[in-house]
């Protein structure tokens, strides 16, 4: 049984870093005036930090692996002419475990942010965005029903449009930034609509009562029963809003342009948590989707086509974050797939390991940047890690998290194995279609070794050789001091740095027990059980695969001589690699085009029309005077033949007409 | 709340501009702005607690004046005021509205500086407002349509005196002639319904006792008197189609009156539309309901790409505006389509009347800010794409504060727009899933064009020679402090709409309770 008396504690998570970023948007450009840094550093801190203090806070009411929920209901929001949206916030078992998750990454990373953006001028804005992100973030996860939801998931929306924007007199970076807004409000009203939809079909937006009707013996039966096209539409509809939030296919285009922002920004909205959003919707919607076998074949396909994308485009960047950026694209896509696959529990599962490895490594690639002045690209960051000993260490435990490589100390194996088996225990119908789970097994397996390739080639590059390259670079700049070597110079970033290195495998560890299995699957979920004689084989390739990278990357020359030989398979630019797949064409000709002419034709005829119509009545209006007033000739005969010829009429009308 | 304040608010409240525009205009000094800007917090106050009262009160507030008989035929005709939830909405838009306007613009002058001028701007400002009291107050047809013609009056002098040639160079007078004729040939019309809404009782049967004056006529007659009503509420709101008017007009007006103009005059059809039509056509109103969700529906499309195509952000305001009034249009349509069908809703009228409010509270503030970012003589009327960036590092706190409207008008979560756009398109697609889709792409286009301008102008680089004769400066203390004030609004009536959607519901309810099956 779990603890009631502790719900009154779920508004106060939201609602404290949303004070915290209100006094900051009020007062941090006063406290910046004046120098206060710390006070703007440290308010975000306290926000972030009481949020997390209050989710391990809610640790005795026993959530995790109970079947009950904690709810609070604060009446309704917004309800008129039978439509209902409470302010009502619940967390269950697995909601619970976002809720750690948003505030645990929420403040280990406003605290590495203090140090990372120690000198922005800019930074009240910047903490006031990340503080309203965390408080949006909980909203999301805690909120009932959909709109309310919907408030969260447009919240972190707006607060990523911000923080992508922050470096906003940068080349390229509005540009961004408008992107991801765009994208995400294709999303958006995509998900609007399905809610509708969902209210259409069933008659409340509440997920606690839909899950609750759907779990129901008969009920679940009878739900679907005459609703079924609709039922659909909103699985469809929703998963346009998750697909934008979550980048996947062919929505995804924003995530990597959303690199653009500060690094932390990257790490916990782009990695850790926001984009996560999408498969968090879907996961309790699961009782939808389970009905709907072609919403999840379509899950399964986009989610294939980005893994693809995202493995693919990670292995040829030269940008530390986009290969990472790239990455989370591909494990977002294996999230979407156990989703696929009716596994919610994996796709959590993964959720949770993804958010620490990529948390690591996004943090490890941002002390690196900081070291080097903001420099990005890994050609000209050969072998920085020398002088980083903490980013080094986390750096590696990251890759090797990322890439799976030992089970015990890797956070993604043990997740990344919960959806390959997921996958290979499922089959994928939909549309007419069938295919057979373990294909799709083969596949990801396959295209999943890349990670292993894209990781530790990166590595190979900040660990290897220092490159001739950076040499120029420096000499380039050559006076304003850049010349000493790149260091750690922020207690922030260090700390949570190794906060972060031990907190990884120990994720690793935990997640190989069923406690966590039953904690996401509220004690219904049962762990699977690792056929280590099939699996070992791969964590052996993995690790070759890996050595071998490491070993050509690390030097300048086998590094040069491997790309001379790889030059030779681009297409002078023009391939899939170089075109990102020619998304960003698709997109320039199928969407942005259409809707340009569309609304130029609009403008210089349609609109004319309009005015016209008046032109041409003042026309009308002016001939039929001017024939009007050619009648008045001033003859008297004129007129005496106009009065004989009405009256004839009138004599006519009144004596025949009439008879 | 005792029979004998409510009324005096409601004479007050509408006698108060009056007052203003007299004082204004008995003044010999020049300048007057200060004074204006004085009344328009007085006025704020005022009306503020009138529709607090009224939101507030279980039944309409009323003013009753004595009986009056006229002509041979005894015509029976009695002045009335009074103001329910659904009017105290409109009421608050003209409450809230000039306060924002003036205080944003003070700076923000005609070209012309003499003194007259200003006091002319000033004394029409009121005028305006005064008509537009009344149209919202009052509860007699003949004086609805007088205090109707009133407020054309005022905006016809106030942009013939102080318009400013447009962007083609063209003079004032066409677009404002163009602007006149539009009106009235949607307010002449409506002149004939509301005589023959008189003839056939030989009485005013005032605006509430509309529906019971109508009952008896044959239908043919009361679908005539149905057009006339509309077309004067098509062309005010304007609706698509009766649009024709709406960007010159916006482009000759003096930015204060451009913002009233969108933010409260536009009001002045979904009045129309919400307390005319909805309770007296009902059954009209069904009938028609397909063709006129349809325009509504391509409204907010037509209005959102023709933004795309737009390079300056007065122009993408005022199809912005177009786009945003369609939506509300579309909300009364459908839950007019609704009433007495299984699904029946009175969502629609609900999320119209909130987005009364709220699209007042943003576009005021959006038209405002777009006057205010570059001075009138800079030779840039408004911010244009591509010939400025930048303007950030000049007006961080303006910028923050029109991005954030700008979100408001595009509908986020959280503020004032969104309970009111979300209810209006619940209703729409509980009629039809396609409206809502149509109307939500509008939305969606709009918005990101809106954004895509706002980047254009005030992000990256700045200009070299962004000068002080350029860029205007950054908000004062003062205009902080006033928009912060506003967004705060934004935030408690996005955050807890109840607060508005309650008195709305029940009198929604009262109101429409023939056709509405619970």
């Amino acid at each position: 049984m779990i603890n009631h008396s502790l719900a009154a504690l779920l508004p106060a998570l939201p609602v404290i870093p949303a004070l915290s970023a209100l006094l900051l948007a009020l007062c941090g450009g006063a406290w910046l005036k004046k120098g206060s840094y710390n006070l703007v550093g440290g308010t975000a801190v306290a926000g972030a930090g009481i949020a997390f203090a209050l989710a391990l806070a809610l640790w005795p009411a026993g959530l995790p692996g109970s079947s009950a929920a904690l709810v609070f209901d604060l009446g309704p929001w917004i309800a008129a002419g039978g439509f209902d949206a409470g302010l009502r916030l619940t967390a269950d078992s697995a909601g619970y475990a976002m809720v750690l998750l948003v505030t645990f990454f929420g403040f280990l990373i406003t605290t590495y942010s203090v140090g990372y953006m120690r000198h922005d001028r800019e930074q009240s804005r910047f903490f006031a965005s990340l503080n309203l992100f965390v408080a949006s973030m909980l909203v999301l996860v805690l909120a009932d029903n959909l709109v309310l939801i919907f408030l969260g998931w447009e919240g972190v929306g707006v607060c990523s449009y911000l923080l992508i924007g922050h470096y906003w007199d940068e080349k390229g970076v509005p540009l961004a930034a408008y992107r991801a807004f765009f994208v995400n409000r294709i999303g958006d009203i995509l998900f609007l609509l399905g809610v509708f939809t969902v209210f259409a079909a069933f008659g409340t937006v509440s997920l606690s009562e839909l899950s609750a009707r759907a779990a129901s013996p008969h009920g679940g039966m009878m739900m679907f029963m005459g609703r079924e096209p609709l039922a659909v539409l909103a699985a469809f509809l929703l998963l346009g809003g998750a697909f934008a939030k979550s980048a996947q296919a062919p929505l995804h285009v924003w995530l990597a342009d959303a690199m653009a922002g500060p690094t932390p920004v990257s790490a916990l909205i782009h990695a850790a948590t926001m984009v996560t959003a999408g498969i968090y919707l879907i996961m309790r919607l699961d009782w939808l989707y389970a009905a709907v076998p072609q919403a999840r074949f379509l899950i399964a396909a986009c989610g294939l086509v980005t893994l693809v994308v995202g493995a693919f485009m990670a292995l040829t960047q030269t940008d530390i974050k986009k290969i990472l950026a790239y990455s989370t694209l591909s494990n977002l896509a294996l999230m979407f797939l156990a989703l696929a696959a009716c596994s919610a529990q994996a796709a959590m599962l993964h959720l949770l390991g993804h958010a620490f490895f990529k948390a690591l490594l996004f943090l490890s690639a941002g002390s690196v940047i900081h070291a080097a002045h903001h420099e990005q690209d890994a050609r000209r960051l050969g072998g920085v890690l020398k002088s980083l000993p903490v980013t080094r260490l986390a750096f590696w435990v990251g890759c090797i998290g990322g890439a799976g490589l030992i089970p015990y100390l890797s956070a993604g194996f043990f997740t990344k194995e919960a959806v390959l088996e997921s996958i290979r225990l499922s089959t994928f119908n939909g549309f007419g279609l069938g295919v057979s789970g373990s294909v799709v097994y083969w596949v990801v397996l396959a295209v999943e070794s890349l990670s292993a390739l894209y990781l530790f080639r990166l590595l190979g590059y900040l660990n290897g050789a220092a490159s001739p390259t950076a040499h120029d670079h420096h000499h380039d700049h050559g006076h304003d001091g850049h010349h000493e070597t790149p260091r750690e110079t922020s207690p922030a970033i260090r700390f949570v740095l190794i906060a972060l290195t031990i907190a990884s495998p120990a994720f690793a560890l935990f997640s190989a027990t069923p406690a966590l299995t039953a904690w996401v699957t509220a004690g219904e979920g049962h762990a699977e059980h690792i056929h280590w004689g099939h699996v070992a084989p791969f964590i052996a390739l993995n690790i070759v695969l890996a050595a071998a990278t490491y070993f050509v990357f690390a030097s300048a020359r086998r590094r040069e001589g491997l790309l001379a030989a790889l030059s030779a398979l681009s297409w002078k630019g023009r391939g899939p690699l170089d075109r990102k797949f020619w998304f960003d064409d698709l997109y320039a000709v199928a969407v942005v085009l259409p809707l340009k002419v569309v609304a130029w034709v609009l403008r210089l005829v349609v609109e004319n029309l309009f005015i016209g119509l008046l032109h041409l009545s003042a026309l009308a209006g002016r001939g039929i005077t001017t024939v009007a007033s050619r009648a008045q000739t001033g003859r008297p005969h004129h007129y005496a033949a106009a009065i004989l010829l009405f009256m004839a009429f009138a004599a006519w009308f009144l004596l025949w007409r009439r008879a | 709340m005792t029979p004998a304040l409510s009324s005096s608010l409601l004479v007050l409240s509408l006698a108060f501009p009056l007052l203003a525009a007299v004082v204004l205009a008995a003044r010999r000094t020049g300048n007057s702005g200060s004074l204006s800007l004085a009344f328009a917090w007085v006025y704020a106050a005022l009306a503020s607690v009138t529709a607090t009262a009224a939101l507030t009160a279980p039944q309409a507030l009323s003013a009753v004046g004595s009986t009056f008989r006229i002509g041979v035929s005894r015509f029976e005709f009695a002045p009335a005021l009074t103001l329910d939830a659904r009017g105290a909405l409109f009421l608050l838009v003209l409450a809230l509205c000039p306060p924002i306007v003036l205080t944003l613009l003070r700076g923000v002058r005609s070209s012309d500086a003499a003194g007259r001028d200003a006091r002319s701007q000033d004394v029409a400002a009121w005028a305006l407002i005064f008509g537009l009291a009344g149209v919202f107050l009052v509860d007699s047809l003949l004086l609805f349509y007088l205090f109707w013609e009133a407020a054309l009056v005022a905006v016809y002098f106030w942009i013939g005196l102080h318009g400013r040639r447009n962007r083609f160079g063209g003079p004032v007078y066409p677009a404002l002639l163009r602007f006149v004729l539009f009106t009235l040939a949607g307010s002449l019309p409506m002149l004939a319904s509301i005589a023959a809404a008189c003839a056939a009782n030989f009485r005013d049967p005032g605006l509430s006792g509309l529906p019971a004056a109508l009952a008896h006529l044959p239908e043919s007659t009361r679908t005539w008197v149905f057009f006339g009503f509309l077309l004067g509420f098509a062309v005010k709101l304007p609706l698509f189609g009766f649009h024709g008017w709406l960007r010159d007009t916006y482009n000759v007006a003096p930015p204060a009156c451009r913002a009233l103009l969108s933010a409260a005059m536009s009001k002045m059809g979904a009045f129309g539309l919400l307390l005319v039509l909805a309770p007296a056509f009902p059954d009209e109103l069904a009938r028609f309901a397909p063709a006129l969700l349809i325009l509504a529906a391509l409204g907010a499309l037509y209005g959102g790409l023709l933004m795309l195509a737009q390079d300056r952000l007065i122009d993408m305001l005022a199809y912005a505006s177009l786009s945003h009034l369609s939506i509300l249009a579309l909300g009364i349509f459908s839950s007019a389509a609704t009433l007495g069908t299984v699904s029946s809703t009175t969502a629609g009228f609900s999320g119209a009347a909130l987005l009364v409010f709220s699209h007042a509270l943003v576009m005021a503030f959006l038209f405002a800010l777009d006057a205010r970012a570059l001075p009138q003589t800079s030779g840039f009327a408004s911010p244009d794409r591509g010939v400025l960036a930048g303007l950030r590092a000049r007006q961080p706190r303006l910028y923050a504060f029109l991005l954030l409207a700008v979100f408001a008008s595009a509908s986020l979560p959280g503020l004032n727009n969104f309970p009111g756009e979300v209810l209006t398109l619940f209703a729409a697609y509980t009629v039809s899933p396609w409206f809502a889709l149509v109307a939500g792409l509008g939305a969606l286009v709009g918005a990101a064009a809106l954004v895509r301008l706002l980047h254009d102008a005030w992000l990256g680089k700045p200009e070299a020679d962004a000068s002080p004769a350029v860029v205007s400066p950054d908000l004062s203390r003062r205009e902080t402090m006033l928009a912060t004030a506003v967004s705060a609004l934004w935030l408690v009536f996005g955050l807890y709409p109840m607060l508005l959607l309650r008195p709305l519901e029940r009198a929604f309810a009262l109101v429409h309770a023939a056709g509405w099956l619970p």
